[in-house]
């Protein structure tokens, strides 16, 4: 979604919260970019240009029911990279996961 | 064609929302599915299922995995359409999308049935790729973080000269063949428990996908479609 828009920052929590309105997401694939349109990299989540909380949070948001899934894995040539990087994105995304819960558990 | 209701089984909730942690890219043999219960991961999308030219998924096979996966705290909640192997004639793109709509029939009849069985299983979504060309990159330049390599697309550099079909395809062509094929996919009757036996969840080369106007455009005309 994200490489798909001009401003990923600006845009993509409005496509989110405009689809989660009407229950239209089914899958998240949650990985951040540099770029946008028609130039873009795949980056690690916490590295790129959008917000990720915020992204999370809109989902939360909206009531979104279903999977938040790490996407393309940034690869490497060290050993045992590809774990690495899942671990690292699913050690990231449960994180974000708790936090938007605690910080609505706690408004 | 029956409406098909936004959200069948009653899952959305604002006050008390059950998004979650899962995955796509690993597999249920125990190894990864170790790996998964050992990260928190909860739910699992499987891309690669057995398929049978008769009877698409076996329903048994999906359980017993599910079962499996269940047994490491993982919910195989999703399966992948194998689009790639529906050709009889065994090409990796589908007939309908060559544009050849009475093979594309046959194709389609295998789908419901992958569809019913996923059901049968208890296994709610399906997902499809329906795009049938590559998601094209171009060369990662400089190195990411710690020497990794990140996927990378850059236009002005793409290959938009070597032709992927014997024939060249318009926008509307490929549109008409894609809408055939969710056209028949949703001529599937309804079920009683759930008001749908699946949740269809496309993934790639949507409107939105191409969306070369931005939000405003082809995203609004997707959400309505």
């Amino acid at each position: 979604m994200a490489e798909s828009v001009r401003n990923p920052a600006q845009e993509v929590p409005q496509i989110l919260r405009y689809f989660g309105e009407r229950k239209k997401i089914h899958l998240i694939h949650f990985r951040n970019i540099f770029g946008g349109q028609c130039d873009f990299q795949e980056v690690w989540p916490d590295e790129g240009v959008m917000d990720m909380y915020v992204l999370m949070k809109t989902l939360r948001d909206v009531g979104y029911p279903h999977m938040v899934v790490p996407d393309h894995a940034p690869a490497s040539a060290a050993p045992g990279s590809r774990e690495q990087s899942f671990a690292f994105q699913f050690g990231y995304i449960r994180a974000m996961l708790q936090a938007v819960e605690s910080v609505a558990g706690g408004s | 064609m029956t409406e098909r209701p936004a959200d069948p089984l009653s899952l959305w909730n604002t006050q008390s929302p059950r998004l979650h942690l899962g995955t796509q890219r690993f597999t249920t043999s125990d190894e990864d599915l170790e790996f998964l219960a050992r990260h928190g991961v909860t739910s699992m999308a499987v891309n690669r299922m057995p398929v049978h030219r008769d009877i698409g998924w076996d329903a048994q096979l999906l359980g017993s995995q599910r079962e499996k996966a269940a047994g490491y705290g993982v919910d195989l909640e999703m399966v992948a359409l194998p689009i790639a192997s529906l050709n009889e004639a065994g090409g990796s793109i589908p007939a309908y999308m060559l544009g050849d709509f009475s093979a594309g029939e046959r194709e389609i009849d295998v789908v419901q049935k992958m569809v019913r069985a996923a059901g049968d299983a208890g296994i709610t979504s399906i997902k499809y790729y329906l795009c049938e060309m590559e998601n094209q990159r171009t060369e990662s330049h400089p190195p990411g973080r710690g020497n990794t390599r990140y996927s990378t697309f850059d236009l002005s550099k793409a290959d938009a000269e070597t032709p992927r079909f014997d024939q060249p395809l318009t926008a509307e062509q490929n549109w008409e063949r894609v809408t055939f094929f969710l056209d028949g996919l949703f001529r599937l009757p309804p079920r009683p428990r759930c008001g749908w036996p699946v949740t269809p969840v496309i993934h790639g080369c949507h409107r939105a996908s191409r969306a070369s106007t931005g939000f405003s455009g082809d995203l609004m005309d997707f959400s309505s479609s």
